[in-house]
């Protein structure tokens, strides 16, 4: 299915993709009754048909991207989510092939059920997941346990890197790195900061040797592209991973390493038991490098480059954010490179 | 790519090296009888001069003989760098980029392992840097066309055991991010200018469905390295050689050229003219080869850009100057469609 930009009737111009306002007013009309009996309800084989429903927008936060909810009474109902670029269709496709391929209902792991693609908005369908995500888990909801849940997400990812699905693009190392950000960020951080250009420099010194080891035709897999927390959602039937928009092909330690680091990250800036967070950490890897500890080579340069990242990010800033100070940050990244150069190659 | 040792230790390397390269009973014992003509031949006069001695752990030094050929020495620190680059020449030379042929490399003469020491016949010509800088523009213009000729014979020689260059040290990326942090600390008022030129430079990175295979990178392909005579090149400076994005070397190439004419205030135009009849001249061979050249294009002016920028040594009006030359440059390679956008 192709992507044919503003041509198509009610796909947002580019020139309002990151307007709030005018993703509102698009969410406006997505929720209004005659779209949703119209549109919507069909693409639900007619179950819910006559039932009523509610539709609200979940996100809009002006990075191009809008979530609407759909929910019908016994239901779990729909989320749907609207892309203004084009990776609407391919979303769809990623997610059928997903859905098609072993992440299905036959399965413990699994994604959301794709329901259709409505291309005349670049409006994509899914059917609505069960379950609490791991980022609940972290701010402290008990129904779920943080520690076995981590397992869970890394038995789900096995499951994944294992599978012999072929969906999206292959990345290159710097992609997948996402170096040219790194670099970017690395500017600011050096104009923001200049005192601190050596220590800064040290550091990527340390990751860079790591990147420059990383074979160039070793094994890549299939990859989530976006695998962390607030994307994990554990139930007692299944465990269900959503956000498919960045899979490809990629090497594993991208994903483990991206889980690892908001995991930690997001704990430590809410000021959490970092212990707790240490046994979940140990017990996510300990789980996925046991059923693939290839993976292990890799992982320590992902790791570190993704902290760096976060370090960076914090050294262009002057102030200390929420429960932590610019001081704290900063010693938490710098501890985690080093941890994280302790994996691998 | 790094230097081996510390710079202490490379530095005591030098003077041992120097010391003893020099002497008679070295020259006479272990450089001689790597000389066919010589060797077994009796006494000979002969002087050693160093032409390059730097603290990276390399250096290179001239033998000249009475009545007889010339020898160029590289010595190496360390790491077997010496007989790799050793053995690539030797297989080189074997492939055809012999005496007998246009397209040549030096004649190794032998390897003193011992000494971590590469011994090499002179090669006799002149360098295309001088070429290009002045004389005739149709010489020039033959010049540039001989240099393509032989890197496109070279791209397309059959060294499949050389090592790859490593993806993110293929483009540089993290080598030049940190020379643009140097210069954002030092100007932090130019920094968000270098961040948009990094983010225009990001849409044309080489893609992993680019179509280029990797070949022989000569690694430091520039005119001065390129000695013509008459009808015939030789192209020395092979130490450095790996598998890699053709590119690099065509794009290295015209920037170093047009660098050498911008930095000795020469004529922008002909350098501008020289590099096109070169690039032209490799695409008629090998156009395949050139799918990534507007990305290194745009990172060698963006780097000579950011040098220029932090370099205190030159005058506030020519360095104005060689900013604008290097940003023509950068926003000339950044103006083609991006590959990844045509894609």
């Amino acid at each position: 299915m192709e992507f044919e930009g503003d041509k198509q009737l009610g796909v947002i111009p580019a020139s309002d993709r990151h307007s709030k306002d005018a993703l509102a007013r698009k969410a406006a009309e997505l929720t209004a009754n005659e779209f949703v009996r119209e549109r919507i309800l069909p693409l639900l084989n007619g179950s819910v048909a006559e039932r009523p429903f509610t539709a609200s927008v979940a996100q809009n936060t002006g990075t191009g991207r809008l979530a609407l909810i759909y929910e019908f009474a016994s239901d779990c109902g729909a989320v749907a989510k609207l892309y203004t670029d084009e990776l609407g269709p391919r979303s769809y496709a990623a997610l059928q092939a997903l859905w098609n391929g072993g992440f299905g209902p036959e399965s413990r792991y699994q994604v959301p059920e794709p329901l259709g693609f409505l291309a005349d908005h670049n409006l994509l369908l899914m059917r609505r997941v069960p379950g609490v995500s791991i980022s609940a888990a972290i701010r402290g909801d008990n129904s779920i346990d943080l520690v076995e849940s981590c397992r869970e997400a890394a038995r789900w990812l096995v499951a994944l890197h294992r599978s012999s699905l072929d969906i999206g693009q292959r990345e290159t190392d710097w992609d997948s790195l996402k170096l040219f950000r790194m670099s970017t960020r690395f500017l600011k951080a050096a104009a923001a900061k200049p005192e601190h250009l050596d220590t800064m420099r040290d550091l990527l010194d340390a990751v860079e040797e790591r990147i420059l080891n990383l074979h160039h035709d070793r094994r890549l897999v299939q990859t989530h592209g976006r695998y962390h927390s607030d994307h994990v959602l554990i139930s007692p039937q299944a465990t269900c991973v959503i956000d498919l928009d960045r899979v490809g092909w990629s090497d594993p330690g991208k994903d483990i390493a991206e889980f690892v680091r908001v995991l930690r990250s997001t704990a430590f800036k809410n000021g959490d038991d970092m212990a707790r967070i240490d046994q979940a950490t140990a017990a996510f890897l300990e789980e996925y490098l046991g059923h693939l500890p290839e993976a292990a080579k890799t992982l320590g340069c992902y790791w570190a480059s993704f902290s760096f990242h976060s370090y960076l990010g914090v050294m262009k800033k002057t102030r200390d954010k929420a429960r932590r100070t610019w001081q704290e940050l900063i010693d938490f990244y710098s501890n985690e490179i080093r941890c994280a150069l302790q994996y691998g190659i | 790519m790094s230097h081996a040792g510390t710079r202490a230790e490379r530095e005591s390397w030098k003077q041992q090296c120097e010391a003893r390269f020099a002497e008679p009973g070295f020259i006479r014992g272990k450089v001689e009888p790597l000389i066919p003509e010589l060797a077994g031949n009796g006494d000979r006069a002969a002087t050693a001069t160093f032409a390059r001695a730097k603290a990276t752990g390399r250096m290179t030094l001239r033998y000249d003989f009475e009545e007889a050929t010339a020898v160029y020495a590289k010595a190496y620190y360390g790491n077997g760098l010496g007989l790799r680059a050793y053995e690539w020449l030797r297989l080189l030379w074997k492939d055809g980029f012999d005496s007998e042929s246009c397209f040549r490399v030096p004649e190794p003469l032998g390897y003193l392992a011992e000494d971590g020491m590469l011994l090499m016949r002179e090669v006799h010509g002149t360098p295309a840097s001088e070429l290009a800088a002045e004389g005739p523009r149709e010489k020039a213009v033959e010049a540039m066309r001989l240099a393509a000729r032989w890197l496109l014979r070279f791209h397309q020689s059959h060294l499949e055991a050389l090592d790859v260059e490593p993806p993110c040290e293929q483009i540089e990326v993290l080598k030049t991010a940190a020379l643009l942090a140097k210069v954002a600390a030092q100007f932090p008022e130019r920094a968000s200018a270098l961040i948009d030129m990094v983010h225009q430079l990001r849409e044309f990175a080489p893609s992993a469905a680019s179509p280029v295979g990797l070949v022989p990178l000569h690694g430091q392909y520039r005119p001065a390295h390129v000695l013509i005579n008459c009808d015939s090149v030789c192209v020395i400076d092979l130490d450095k050689i790996r598998r890699s994005d053709p590119a690099k070397d065509v794009s290295r190439f015209v920037h170093v050229l047009k660098k050498t004419c911008y930095e000795a205030g020469g004529d922008a135009a002909r350098a501008d003219l020289l590099g096109r009849e070169f690039v032209d001249e490799y695409r008629k061979g090998a156009s395949a080869n050139l799918a990534n050249l507007a990305y290194f294009d745009g990172l060698y002016a963006l780097k000579a850009f950011a040098k220029v920028v932090k370099s205190g040594k030159v005058g506030e009006p020519a360095r104005e100057a060689m900013e604008r030359l290097y940003l023509d440059d950068f926003e000339r390679a950044t103006q083609q469609p991006a590959a990844s956008k045509v894609a």
